[in-house]
């Protein structure tokens, strides 16, 4: 709650204004051109064309190199090991997508900008997409290898985990009507999921060791780092995907304002 | 605080009367209405009796006992505490009783209270329950002691975000509804731990680490749900 | 008013407040001032953000844009400190049903750190049964024992929504008594009403009723 000095303060009884500044439908937020990370214009921008060129080709050239330039892993059957080049990344990119979630609402906490929270609700969303792909892809690569879709290997819980955890997170935003109370409670959620996060991450899969099934399958992580070409092919992906994820979280995040902006806006015309 | 010192008492122990009051409170509404209990220890017991039922009368082949039987006895806890703790704010928020609280009550000292009152509510439907699921189930109790912190130590942590949880939800539209799915991914991971400590109690093999995780995620939550809930009590 | 030399000991000043509901705005750049002994009369029909106002002021909403600065004994108190020092009468206030008029106030008295003797003070004074459940009290009890609670820890700023609804005749004038006593003795009020309302000490008054504010009003 700010505080200022009484230096301007006028007498009760001034009219009210409509549009006041700040806040939930601010009118002044919104940078249709120029820099920053929402600006769309010029070529060598952070926005531009010339930098969005670049990322298409270096995907391009991950796809290419994930089924021609990769070697195929040992021990694994038929092609099935190619499906990591994109599985792996995408898992990464979501633990990312979740992490930097959480980081804009422990900023949202902080300062209460309106901003922070659409950034956070947009990282959640494109977190739980990217968690679904490459649940998805896990699943298919374990029915070729481990002749089953599912059996609760440590690291398929915890992405399990998280989707139930983010997909909670967006039942919560949906549940809470004022824009002030949803930010606030879904960013301490969001604060909770890093707090617990630690237990899914490490904990359960250490606990797995004290369960009674033994796992049937050792874990695949291990075997990536074999070959020197599957991880270039495997970081040149990861970082294509983790920079694919930041330009539409920044896109998801403008479409979040301007709606916000024009429900606001709508509801003024509909006053006067 | 500091605008409002009123007596001589640290701030400290005033903070601590205060924790004191709420919990003194929420007890004595309780045992007016009983609402609480009743709910937490019904639900328990009817789960329980679903549970015995439908293993039959021969119970769970003593081979599989210990993979099924400390499952289902958090699985137990875990229903009883959804049905009873959110109330804990839920209760306050639909009575309008959480106005007055916010501008009185010190939210941190709030916090304390409420969960040393679900705690207590969860520990006394343990006292209950779990005699009769040993009876019941026929479980060999191997360490009595693993079982008692087992017990204690996920009785706590399953109140202490469930408090946290519950003000989150009691914010919402659904209140009630939006509990168990805001709760269960959080609780996850105490239950696991949970079971793998009331595993080794009852004959099974656990490590040393399983107390000590419990242990530290109790007070991970604790000093998170500090942190956390005069975010989640204030605009 | 910028070149006061010496400021008063007990202000409120409110600037530019602005607070919506969702798309719907309510409160769109208010403002208004108190010093100690006065009440600023907020009026308005309903839905024109007088709870808004007063909700805001009391700390329970927080504000979209503007300032909110109350000053107690010269120093100014931030937001969560404010909360706990403003006394707030409004119509959803509710205290614990299965616990008595006395026991309710006295878990208040309990949180704020006031002696318990305070409650059963109040409560004499104002003509509540401390023995009867909260739940079982008339809504004219009711709205004794809510100036009751709101007055507990003796604030300095009174925030009193509709502060005189069912009550009877005999209510009124004692709470009317309170207010005034509250007023001469340096305190400051701000009455949030629909209806006309004769208040004695009245230094503004605000109304929430332009058009602006007011969503679909042709």
């Amino acid at each position: 709650m700010s505080q200022d000095s009484p230096s301007a303060h006028g007498r009760a009884g001034a009219p009210p204004a409509p549009g006041g500044a700040g806040g939930w439908g601010d009118r002044g937020e919104i940078k249709p051109r120029g820099g920053g990370w929402a600006a769309g214009g010029s070529g060598l921008g952070p926005r531009g064309w010339a930098w969005r060129w670049a990322l298409w080709l270096w995907i391009a050239l991950a796809i290419l190199g994930a089924f021609f330039y990769a070697p195929l892993a040992q021990d694994f059957i038929g092609q099935s090991s190619r499906i990591l080049f994109f599985h792996v990344p995408m898992a990464w990119t979501s633990l990312v997508a979740f992490v930097a979630a959480g980081a804009w609402s422990v900023l949202y906490l902080w300062k209460r900008r309106p901003d922070d929270d659409r950034a956070a609700a947009a990282a959640v969303e494109l977190g739980l997409v990217l968690a679904l792909l490459a649940t998805t892809t896990g699943a298919m690569w374990a029915k070729v290898m481990w002749h089953a879709w599912w059996n609760w290997d440590p690291r398929q819980t915890s992405i399990v985990i998280a989707l139930v955890f983010y997909g909670a997170y967006l039942v919560l935003r949906g549940g809470i009507e004022d824009p002030e109370a949803r930010a606030r409670l879904c960013a301490v959620y969001a604060v909770i999921g890093l707090v617990v996060a630690p237990y899914l991450y490490f904990v359960m899969p250490w606990m797995a060791k004290f369960t009674l099934h033994p796992k049937p399958v050792v874990n695949p992580a291990g075997k990536v780092e074999m070959n020197a070409r599957m991880l270039q092919v495997l970081l040149m992906s990861s970082l294509g995907f983790t920079v694919f994820f930041f330009w539409v979280h920044g896109l998801r995040r403008r479409l979040l304002r301007l709606a916000d902006r024009r429900a606001v806006t709508a509801a003024g015309s509909a006053a006067s | 605080m500091s605008v409002e010192a009123h007596s001589p008492e640290t701030a400290a122990s005033r903070w601590l009367l205060e924790a004191l009051a709420v919990f003194a409170k929420d007890w004595r509404a309780e045992l007016r209405s009983r609402h609480a209990l009743h709910t937490l220890l019904l639900f328990a017991v009817t789960t329980l009796i679903t549970v015995s039922v439908a293993l039959g009368p021969l119970g769970v082949s003593s081979s599989e006992r210990l993979a099924v039987l400390p499952a289902l006895l958090w699985v137990i806890l875990l229903f009883a505490a959804a049905a009873g703790l959110p109330r804990a704010f839920v209760h306050e928020e639909e009575t309008h009783t959480a106005t007055a609280l916010r501008l009185a009550a010190t939210p941190s000292a709030l916090f304390a209270g409420k969960v040393v009152y679900s705690a207590s509510l969860l520990l006394a439907v343990e006292l209950l329950l779990v005699p009769l699921y040993v009876a019941v189930m026929q479980l060999p109790i191997v360490s009595t002691a693993d079982l008692l912190l087992a017990l204690l130590a996920g009785g706590l942590g399953l109140a202490i975000s469930s408090t946290l949880l519950a003000a989150i939800a009691a914010q919402a539209q659904g209140r009630a509804a939006l509990f168990p799915i805001l709760a269960f991914p959080v609780l996850l991971p105490l239950l696991l731990l949970a079971i793998e400590l009331t595993r080794a109690a009852v004959g099974g093999t656990a490590g040393e680490g399983v107390l000590v995780n419990l242990v530290l995620y109790d007070a991970t939550m604790a000093v998170a749900g500090l942190m956390l809930f005069p975010l989640v009590w204030n605009p | 008013m910028q070149s006061e030399s010496a400021p008063p000991d007990d202000l409120l000043v409110v600037r530019d407040l602005v607070r919506g509901f969702g798309t719907v705005p309510v409160l769109a750049g208010v403002s208004g001032i108190v010093r100690g002994g006065e009440v600023l009369l907020v009026t308005g029909r309903n839905g024109s953000g007088k709870s808004t106002l007063l909700r805001c002021l009391a700390g329970l909403l927080r504000p979209q844009a503007g300032s909110i600065q109350l000053r107690e004994g010269g120093a100014d108190l931030d937001g969560a400190a404010r909360r706990h020092r403003v006394g707030y009468v409004a119509p959803d206030l509710a205290f614990y049903e299965p616990l008595t008029a006395a026991e309710n106030l006295v878990f208040f008295c309990r949180l704020r750190g006031v002696a318990r003797e305070r409650a059963g003070d109040l409560l004499a004074r104002l003509g509540v049964p401390p023995s009867r459940p909260a739940g079982a009290l008339s809504s004219g009890m009711r709205q004794r024992l809510r100036w009751a609670w709101a007055l507990l820890h003796e604030p300095r700023l009174l925030l009193l929504d509709e502060p005189f609804q069912n009550l009877d005749a005999a209510g009124e004038t004692a709470l009317r008594a309170l207010l005034d006593e509250h007023l001469a003795a340096g305190g400051m009020a701000v009455v949030a009403t629909p209806a006309a309302l004769a208040l004695s000490r009245v230094s503004a008054k605000l109304a929430l009723d332009a058009p602006a504010a007011l969503p679909g009003a042709a």
